[in-house]
């Protein structure tokens, strides 16, 4: 046991990242500084979700008053959080089984067999139960607040404890076997990416037909009408998660039912865990034992078919071919690729069959005669998501340890950052170019204002570009063991999505004073000011480039 | 042809330099080896004079070229085998060679033909077209040999390159590094093999503590190392001594 406990801290620690947490404390006052901002930033964006997340909790509490059964809240609270963290537990444990790379180092300790499987099992575990903690905490409080049940939210807390096992006891069971599938595919890699991607799609397309049919003002009706009419809710969450009955016996009934109720789920989740562990220790450590074998068929090289070019082309196709093999690189880099024109298509298309379609035909209608508006909507939108790429703000840490190959090569630096850039701009325009296309369709600017906004995308993409490699060039993040680290991990990548914001902002500026005067004149302007302002990033790029390159030491 | 004056490197801010005010002449057509004990500085110097690390003060000349004023036009002269093979896992072993090709500007011809060659010698026809992830350790340092010989250097420098290398390999290995000595060009190698030093080897230097201790051909290291019957016995003394 003791034992156990030793290799459930270790991979607990490795996982959250504490040994280089308490590097960075100890090391000195710089990395502390680096290590608060850090923190503050991911406060900012947690809190940004979860005020969303109040408010929709806030309707659904009001719907279910209007149903008149406030208790179906607490329904709705538990069956869907368990569907939720179905979804988190299986990112989770895939996290965990598929990128870890200490899993081969593992498999050589002396443990017994099993502990690999239940220390995997436990983790994913706890980062569930901080993940529940998050999806019921927030609903526990409108409850209160609302209702006026202190019982029930003490009752929700100790509910807290079991309430993940038996969602991640079923995305072991889903993901396990999931990865045996994929073991045997050929092009493992693709595969995984494709899979991320349309899984990615349908989570977001879903959403926005969902928040598209929503009408201001009128949430709570909608709920109530969704959960009543569409939906029959009681039956749903009855018929989706059945146990989330007894949650609900737990939380309201005040007498044995309650009591009875706890029993049973105790009961259910340990029978849910025994049946995972037997179900899944085997198959996982077999998986362990044969993770990275291909089974391809193999094929002779044939060197007349070499191929020639030259070294800032060879650094641009070496980029290219590295993100798109490696399903991390691609989910997290190229999400707005995928994002962009699923975005416009969602809200000028998918809505054209309700009213807020018409709504927003009118918008465009309306704004006909001040066509400098709908430019900078247009502008906006794309630029908002082309700013999400992660591919030039992690190239240098993506180097990681092969860093060392671009400063042993004689190519010169600017040479090899100039393939970086090439790298960059053309995934910043797979999703620019199809987004400015969608866009020109649905609101039809006229050439003069097109070629404008296409002017100032350019040379935007190019400021992000620019300011986005300097950023990470600064400070590479070169010493990670997994790919997840090189851009997940990174701060650069969040600073790198900042600055492109702001940046996106410094350009529409000079219409937005000028609106008063003459728009004309500042379309003119902020075209003018944006290709400047490209052209200066541009410089403080390469001399950045020779200052800093030589001091990046691996 | 290779020439390194009063180099010295300290890593951060640490008390003790790595390399401490090394001096190394290397002639055309040498091969030298470079001993030590861990720790001693050699992967140091090596990183030196491949450009990985600048050095802190010292010159270094590259078949008359000055890496430090003039880095590319040096780097075009050195291929370098690190002692870990770390590179891009994710491409083939022919488009990494490809890469490699198209950075230094290899010219079609003599590409395919080297290529050809180093695929044949150590047996990796198939292995090319894998993935470098599947390779193993050894498989991984003789794609990193072909990349390093694509553009045929003047100078050769390679870090620990035995290990992980099979008999044959080995042997093979050691075959070319007599052959690019015989075409005029220096291969420059540290090792923890003193035989292979000893046999392959025109000069030696030993390094302990970033200072190079001793330096000459096998005969010269035993005569001032009072007439020791064998290397082993001189790197022993001599490294012995120091502590
Ligand atoms: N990245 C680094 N940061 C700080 N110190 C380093 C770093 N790399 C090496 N050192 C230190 O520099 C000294 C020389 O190391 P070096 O790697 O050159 O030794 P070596 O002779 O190659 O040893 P080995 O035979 O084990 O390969 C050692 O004391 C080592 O601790
Ligand atoms: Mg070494």
């Amino acid at each position: 046991m003791n034992k156990f406990k030793k290799l459930l801290f270790f991979r607990l620690k490795n996982m959250l990242g504490i040994p280089q947490l308490k590097y960075m404390m100890r090391n000195n006052e710089k990395s502390r500084l680096y290590l608060a901002g850090f923190i503050l930033l991911y406060l900012i964006v947690a809190s940004s979700l979860l005020v969303p997340y109040f408010l929709i909790l806030n309707f659904a509490y009001e719907a279910t008053e209007i149903m008149g059964d406030t208790t179906l809240f607490i329904s709705l609270l538990a069956s869907s959080g368990q569907i939720l963290l179905l979804f988190s537990g299986i990112l989770y444990s895939f996290n965990s089984l598929y990128t870890s790379r200490d899993s081969e180092f593992l498999l050589s300790l002396p443990f017994p067999r099993g502990y690999l499987f239940l220390t995997s099992y436990v983790i994913a575990y706890i980062m569930n139960f901080f993940t529940s903690l998050l999806l019921l905490l927030p609903g526990l409080v409108v409850y209160l607040y609302k209702a006026g049940d202190a019982v029930v939210f003490v009752k929700g807390l100790v509910l807290s404890i079991l309430y993940p096992i038996i969602p991640v006891s079923l995305s072991m069971i889903i993901v396990i076997p999931i990865m045996h599938i994929l073991n045997r595919f050929k092009h493992k890699d693709i595969v995984a990416t494709v899979a991320g991607f349309v899984l990615m799609v349908l989570f977001i397309a879903s959403n926005m037909v969902f928040s598209s049919r929503m009408q201001e003002g009128q949430e709570a009706e909608f709920f109530a009408k969704l959960f009543s009419e569409r939906l029959d809710l009681p039956k749903l969450s009855k018929g989706l998660v059945p146990y989330s009955a007894f949650m609900k016996e737990l939380m309201v009934n005040e007498r044995t039912g309650g009591i009875a109720s706890f029993v049973i789920l105790i009961a259910l989740s340990a029978v849910v865990v025994l049946v995972t562990y037997l179900l899944c220790k085997r198959l996982y450590e077999s998986l362990l034992q044969r993770a990275g074998h291909a089974g391809k068929k193999e094929k002779a090289v044939d060197v007349a078919v070499i191929k020639v070019g030259n070294p800032r082309l060879a650094f641009c196709k070496k980029e290219l071919k590295l993100i798109l093999r490696s399903p991390v690189y691609a989910l997290n880099c190229l999400l707005n690729v995928v994002l962009g024109p699923l975005a416009v298509i969602s809200i000028f298309k998918l809505s054209t069959d309700s009213k807020e379609a018409l709504a927003l035909d009118a918008l465009v209608e309306a704004f006909r005669d001040k066509p400098y508006i709908l430019l900078y909507i247009f502008y906006g939108f794309v630029m908002l998501l082309t700013s999400l790429n992660l591919v030039p703000s992690t190239s240098f840490s993506r180097e990681g340890q092969h860093f060392w190959l671009t400063k042993v090569i004689p190519v010169p630096y600017v040479e090899q950052v100039k393939g970086r850039i090439y790298a960059s701009v053309i995934f910043y325009l797979c999703c620019c170019v199809t987004m400015t296309v969608l866009l020109q369709f649905f609101i039809r600017l006229k050439l003069v204002y097109f070629l404008s906004v296409i002017v100032l995308i350019l040379a935007s993409v190019l400021q992000i570009t620019y300011m986005s490699l300097a950023v990470d060039l600064i400070k590479p993040k070169l010493h990670w063991s997994t790919e997840a680290e090189a851009v997940k991990r990174n701060f650069n990548a969040v600073i790198g999505m900042l600055l492109s914001l702001v940046l996106v902002v410094v350009n529409a500026l000079p219409v937005v004073l000028s609106i008063k005067v003459n728009a004309d004149f500042g379309i003119a302007l902020s075209l003018a000011i944006s290709i400047a302002i490209a052209i200066f990033l541009r410089n403080v790029l390469m001399r950045l480039v020779n200052e800093r390159y030589e001091l990046i030491n691996v | 042809m290779l020439s390194i004056r009063e180099v010295s490197k300290t890593y951060g801010k640490r008390q003790v330099p790595a390399v401490d005010n090394l001096s190394l002449e290397i002639k055309e057509g040498e091969i030298f080896g470079f001993i030590g004990p861990n720790g001693a500085g050699k992967t140091t110097t090596i990183k030196m004079l491949t450009g990985i690390l600048p050095p802190d003060k010292g010159s270094i000349l590259i078949a008359g070229v000055d890496l430090v004023k003039n880095p590319v036009e040096a780097k075009r002269k050195i291929g370098y085998v690190p002692a870990n093979p770390n590179i891009y896992e994710r491409l083939t072993g022919m488009e990494y060679l490809e890469f490699i090709g198209d950075v230094y500007g290899v010219p079609y011809a003599e590409r395919r033909e080297r290529i050809n060659k180093y695929m044949k010698m150590f047996e990796m026809e198939f292995s090319f077209n894998e993935q470098i992830r599947s390779y193993s350790h050894g498989m991984r340092q003789k794609l990193l040999i072909t990349g390093a010989l694509m553009h045929n250097p003047k100078v050769w420098i390679l870090d620990e390159p035995l290990t992980g290398l099979d008999p044959r390999s080995s042997f093979l290995l050691k075959e070319q590094m007599k052959e690019h000595k015989k075409n005029g060009n220096t291969v420059f190698f540290s090792t923890h093999i003193l035989e292979v030093a000893e046999k392959l080897c025109d000069r030696i230097g030993i390094i302990d503590k970033g200072r190079l201790v001793l330096i000459g051909t096998i005969e010269e290291l035993k005569e001032k190392a009072q007439k020791n019957s064998s290397l082993e016995d001189v790197f022993m003394t001599i490294t012995d001594q120091e502590g």
